[in-house]
């Protein structure tokens, strides 16, 4: 070891990880701080809750012929995904809000941009951290919810009968996660304050759901319902589980509307995730 | 030659922030002095590729910087601003920052 006086700047020369990772430092580094915290791991085990009640009603049905009326249907599925749309609001504001409103906050979007990260791989990170989450109380209880149901009743009919239900529930549960995940991260990057992010979010969440039972009201047309993100969510919720429902609008408008939500929350992205912002 | 401008200019909507500046900086140690609004921050912003140019070019170690991360492998930044959270402690701050340079997890920490 020579003295510390004598060390002059040297380049590093170990190995490095292969580009095009980044996003996943940024994505693991997001998850590790938030999981740690304990409000988030309190909302987590109540997100895990209704999981139980279904996981309780299946075992009962497979068991005893008193309640076989309980008996798991794909609308039962549709139902318990539809339930978590609640733990997806509270979730995504206890994990999303902050996710880069806390990094301009601290002025670290500058230092992140001016490392070999691009802006892409910046945002990757943060929609996986945000995303994984999301799919952890949507996704993995709802196949869960599936496995209990073939080892509760002992065989692979009702799977079988309704083969459907995996891809329906995985692009169901894709469809929550990256609406939320998008939405939330385009408000999280308009603010430096989580608490701003978090009501806005919220408000635009039930000030479109009133517009549009007010305008139902008023115009008598359920066409309104494409402002409404939550009943958008819901005619691509029947359709995708192959339910009648209300259909308030063609599933089609309703898969462009979700579209166009996630073009737009993309397109904010683009113009806010920036190392130094300008302002003309 | 370290960084090369030529005809560098920047504008924030009508604002100039900088005008057709064309300079060469060679290795070793240089101070960059001016008065205020003399178009300082904007110019090493411009050289770190944290803004683009309204025109002219840059080029640092020989290769244009905006658009190119791979080059900021190469380059050592400090901003102006104080940039740290709260909730982390110096170490895992910068243990983060190393690791987006490429450093593996057991050599970052």
């Amino acid at each position: 070891m020579s003295p510390i006086h004598d060390q002059g700047y040297r380049h590093y020369g170990g190995r490095r990880e292969p580009q095009g990772r980044r996003w996943w430092v940024i994505g693991r580094a997001g998850l590790m701080a938030r999981i740690r915290e304990r409000r988030v791991i309190a909302v987590l085990l109540a997100a895990w809750l209704p999981f139980l009640v279904r996981a309780v009603q299946i075992y009962a049905s497979a068991n005893f012929q008193q309640v076989a009326f309980l008996a798991p249907t794909p609308q039962m599925f549709r139902e318990f995904l539809g339930q978590q749309e609640v733990f997806i609001f509270i979730v995504s504001i206890v994990i999303g809000a902050g996710l880069i409103a806390d990094d301009r906050r601290a002025n670290a979007l500058q230092i992140y941009l001016s490392k070999p990260l691009t802006r892409v791989e910046y945002i990757a990170g943060k929609l996986v951290t945000l995303a994984s989450v999301l799919a952890f109380v949507t996704w993995l209880p709802a196949m869960l919810l599936l496995v209990l149901q073939m080892l509760f009743a002992g065989s692979t009919k009702f799977l079988t009968e309704h083969l459907f239900l995996i891809p329906a529930i995985t692009l169901f549960a894709l469809v929550q996660v990256c609406v939320s995940a998008f939405a939330m991260l385009a408000l999280s990057s308009m603010s430096k304050s989580r608490r701003f992010v978090a009501m806005m979010y919220a408000g635009i969440l039930f000030f479109t759901a009133a517009m549009y039972q007010a305008l139902r009201q008023i115009t008598l047309s359920t066409a309104w319902a494409a402002i409404s993100p939550r009943d958008t969510m819901n005619v691509i919720a029947d359709g995708i589980f192959r339910l009648p429902g209300t259909r308030a609008i063609p599933f089609a408008a309703a898969v462009v509307v979700v579209i166009v939500l996630i073009a737009a929350s993309m397109l904010i992205l683009e113009r806010k995730v920036r190392g130094v912002e300008v302002v003309t | 030659m370290i960084i090369a401008t030529e005809h560098l200019s920047k504008w924030y909507g009508q604002v100039s922030g900088l005008n057709d500046v064309t300079v060469t900086v060679p290795a070793g140690i240089t101070g960059l002095l001016g008065p205020n609004g003399a178009g300082k921050s904007t110019f090493m912003k411009l050289v770190t590729g944290q803004l683009r140019p309204s025109k002219g070019q840059v080029r640092v170690l020989g290769e244009p910087i905006w658009g190119n991360p791979a080059l900021y492998f190469r380059i050592g930044f400090c901003p102006e601003q104080d940039a740290f959270y709260e909730r982390m402690t110096g170490l895992d701050w910068v243990t983060s920052l190393v690791r987006l340079n490429g450093l593996p997890t057991d050599e970052a920490t």
